[in-house]
């Protein structure tokens, strides 16, 4: 545990974008280190139900983060960050990006907050400029780098120029919110929502944007959890599944878990109904958050949906099979099938094709080969995420002092 | 000088901010720091533009999205709309308020439609709620409003037994102990209401005290020339589904003048004529009131308002909220209601009636006559005064 001889900072952690608990897991292990190192914490989020679940902790104070609910028009209208800013943000008018922009500066300012470090929080970043230094610490999809503005959805035909047209008017929408607190324009949308420090926690070759300059990757840090509890643990192999309630293909997927009579298989969920839970003596179920490093050292293979996990997977040598259920999702799950170390499940395709899946997952020793060695190259490359981030604010709350 | 933070949570419309606005004005000008915490900054910004008032996001829950024929009392509302209906839920707001109270180090509290606001300050800030009838959750507002309809009765006070419980367990999480209901649980030092005791369908309510309320001054209303002998001040919400039909029928109303206050409709929507005036900017209703024969909104600050200058008022009810007091008006025979749902309603002939019928405006007189109550931002200042110089409440 570090120690920090400099005094004790209050430091906002802000949370806007996104579901699920990969942001707020990596958040929780930070706010440990932060606490560790005399720091005040307070924690801003749009999902206060998620967020105090994750932060119940009498030194760490959770408050709501300003936001738009959304204008709610279907996610295939997102074709880049932008878009994501505009349909889910409040970036869609001048009025609201306005009332957020200033909301989250009020905030800091009345809070007294000397650091911010922002996870999916573009507004908060935009909000913190001229008011304290800001760190960013993303996973790849919401990372408001340079290289983050593009547009990603490249799979299928969009309409391009209304996308371009969206970004255009963001800027010219945050552009206004920065002139009324008296804030020089922006050049450009990278500029607007930056920080001084960026992270990710995400493994490049997984990023569909890298490689990113001025930014630096790190592994993910566990934040605790139950220690695994394989069922049936002498099985020839071992499956990790991380698996969502409101997957379309759910009921099916459950009954092919069912199937893997070879395989232990331990499960956790977000609230799958009991009743959709299959009985089966191989096959566990958990809505407690496991050890995931103790999880991944001793499974073979893993299924989840996305975000955080397919990275650890990879990053720990293990086959992974993703089941997109968001833009996000796909893109990470597309490098590790071209990396050959992943498989892949749409929404779209056929549900009986979940079974034969999984059992190439646990049966394909290339796939598991190739993972290893994929593995092996990049181990101990990356920093481990925590520190840096902590080393990192320490770094900025230096400067600014 | 204290530090008074104004939260509003539940509702729409200006109805709630403008008169924030003019009690946030009232404390500025004794030198209190006033902040203000809301579900809807966008409309929170407008309203308090200009006045060196702190804007933050309120905590709140998204909501159920259940039909709103399921909420038949104001614990169904905060079940449904304000994250009752769950401990974990109701805890997530709670202590996000309470946090909010803290961190920002605040020595009062002034709520409107804000029941987890007020909840959250028990222990630990003075508070004092200034709402319309409506969310007050004094004794009397924690019935069942929906008499008229069936409603199940017992799955509601199942919802208010469940909502107490979860708010109790809140509280013992946070080193209170247990409110003995929901009044208790969710009651603030001082309540105010600014309603008139005769449109309020929970009158008459114990320890409240009702007030005039007092809306900031705005523009100044320029009526449309050459100006008609008869005069009618409208409020229209874009939302109201014959909000097109409306303006219609004022369309075709040249015998008066029109002035119509609207929140946005669109402007091809808005059907030019020389006797109406179309205005989004928020005017000065205590020159404009005066003047004008007859209102025209959906309910709320504004009929009270209209109602206290002795104005008859047609209502468009929105909402249960406005419907309730618009059915005291009518049973008062100060007001005429509309609740049809036909797509292509014709209003010309109820507008005629509103401006032709001495009586309506004879009632509205003899009843403004009647209740006279105090200025609300006097009576505010009064309370916040009392509250300062006290000691903190207990928990």
């Amino acid at each position: 545990m570090a120690t920090n001889a400099s005094p004790a900072k209050r430091i906002l952690l802000a949370w806007e974008l996104g579901h699920g608990f990969g942001h707020v897991y990596p958040l929780r292990a930070l706010a440990n280190e932060l606490l560790a190192r005399g720091h005040q914490v307070l924690v801003a989020g749009r999902s206060l139900l998620r967020v105090r679940s994750t932060f119940d902790d009498a030194r760490i104070q959770v408050l709501a983060a300003p936001f738009f609910p959304g204008v709610m028009l279907p996610a295939t209208q997102q074709c880049s960050l932008a878009d994501v800013i505009w349909f889910d943000g409040g970036g869609h008018s001048p009025s609201v990006l306005g009332a957020l922009f200033r909301a989250w500066r009020t905030l800091l300012d009345e809070l007294h907050i000397d650091l911010l470090i922002a996870d999916a929080a573009p507004m908060a970043l935009a909000g913190a400029a001229g008011v304290c230094p800001a760190l960013s610490f993303d996973n790849y999809f919401h990372a408001t780098d340079e290289r983050g503005w593009g547009i990603f959805r490249d799979w299928e035909r969009i309409d391009r120029r209304a996308s371009e047209e969206r970004s255009r008017a963001l800027l010219s929408h945050v552009n206004l919110a920065r002139a009324s607190v008296g804030l020089d324009p922006a050049a450009h949308l990278a500029a607007a929502f930056d920080a001084q420090a960026r992270v990710i926690r995400f493994l490049p070759e997984l990023d569909y944007a890298a490689p990113r300059p001025g930014v630096c990757y790190v592994g993910v840090s566990n934040a605790g959890g139950l220690a695994p509890d394989w069922p049936q643990p002498d099985r020839r192999q071992r499956l990790f599944a991380y698996v969502r309630k409101d997957y379309a293909q759910l009921d099916r997927l459950l009954a092919a878990l069912a199937t893997l009579e070879d395989c232990s298989v331990l499960c956790f969920h977000d609230g799958v109904p009991a009743a959709k839970m299959p009985c089966a003596a191989h096959l566990s179920f958990s809505a407690e958050p496991f050890d995931i490093r103790a999880v991944l050292a001793q499974a073979d293979a893993v299924l989840c949906h996305g975000g955080s996990l397919q990275a650890l997977t990879v990053r720990s040598g293990k086959r992974l099979l993703s089941l997109p259920m968001q833009a996000e999702q796909f893109l990470c799950a597309r490098m590790a099938v071209r990396l050959g170390v992943g498989l892949l499940h749409l929404q779209s395709d056929k549900p009986t094709e979940l079974a034969i899946l999984l059992r190439r997952l646990l049966a394909d020793e290339a796939l598991a080969e190739r993972a290893r060695a994929l593995a092996d190259q990049f181990r101990g490359r990356d920093p481990e995420g925590v520190q840096t981030v902590a080393d990192s604010a320490a770094r900025l709350l230096a400067q600014a002092c | 000088m204290a530090r008074i933070l104004i939260a509003w949570e539940l509702g729409g419309g200006f109805g709630h901010v403008l008169p924030l606005r003019a009690i946030s004005v009232a404390l500025l000008a004794q030198g209190h720091q006033v902040l203000v915490a809301a579900r809807d900054l966008t409309r929170v910004e407008h309203g308090f533009a200009g006045l060196p008032v702190a804007v933050l996001a309120a905590p709140f829950f998204p909501g159920l999205a259940a039909r709103p024929g399921q909420q038949s009392s104001l614990a169904d509302v905060l079940w449904f709309d304000a994250g009752g209906h769950s401990s974990e839920s109701l805890a997530a707001v709670f202590f996000a308020w309470r946090a909010l109270l803290v961190e920002l180090r605040i020595d009062l509290l002034i709520a409107d439609a804000a029941p987890m606001a007020v909840a959250a300050t028990h222990g630990v800030v003075r508070s004092l709620a200034y709402d319309g009838f409506f969310h007050a959750t004094d004794a009397a507002a924690w019935g069942i409003f929906r008499d008229w309809e069936q409603v199940d009765v017992a799955a509601c006070q199942e919802r208010a037994q469940r909502l107490l419980a979860h708010l109790n367990e809140v509280r013992l999480s946070a080193g209170l102990g247990p409110a003995k209901d929901l009044t208790h649980g969710f009651g603030a030092q001082l309540q105010f209401i600014r309603h008139l005791r005769a449109l309020d369908y929970a009158a008459p309510r114990a320890d409240v005290r009702y007030v005039c309320p007092s809306f900031p001054s705005g523009a100044q209303a320029h009526w449309p020339g050459p100006v008609q002998p008869r005069r009618v001040f409208a409020y229209l919400r874009k939302d109201y589904p014959q909000v097109d039909r409306m303006v219609h029928a004022l369309a075709r109303l040249p015998q008066a003048s029109v002035i119509c206050f609207h929140d946005g409709i669109a402007v091809d929507k808005l059907r030019p004529a020389a006797h109406i005036a179309y205005v989004t900017e928020t005017l000065d209703l205590e020159t404009l009131l005066p003047e004008v024969d007859a209102v025209i909104c959906h309910g709320g600050g504004l009929q009270v308002r209209a109602t206290q200058h002795g104005k008859p008022v047609l209502l468009l009810p929105l909402h249960t909220e406005q419907y309730l007091s618009a059915r005291m008006a009518v049973r008062a025979g100060v007001a005429l209601l509309y609740l049809g749902t036909d797509e292509r309603p014709d209003f010309l002939p109820l507008i005629r009636r509103l401006l032709g019928a001495s009586a309506l405006a004879e009632g509205a007189r003899s009843l403004a006559a009647r209740e006279r109550d105090p200025d609300a931002v006097a009576s505010v200042l009064q309370g916040v005064q009392e509250l300062l110089e006290g000691a903190l409440p207990d928990a």
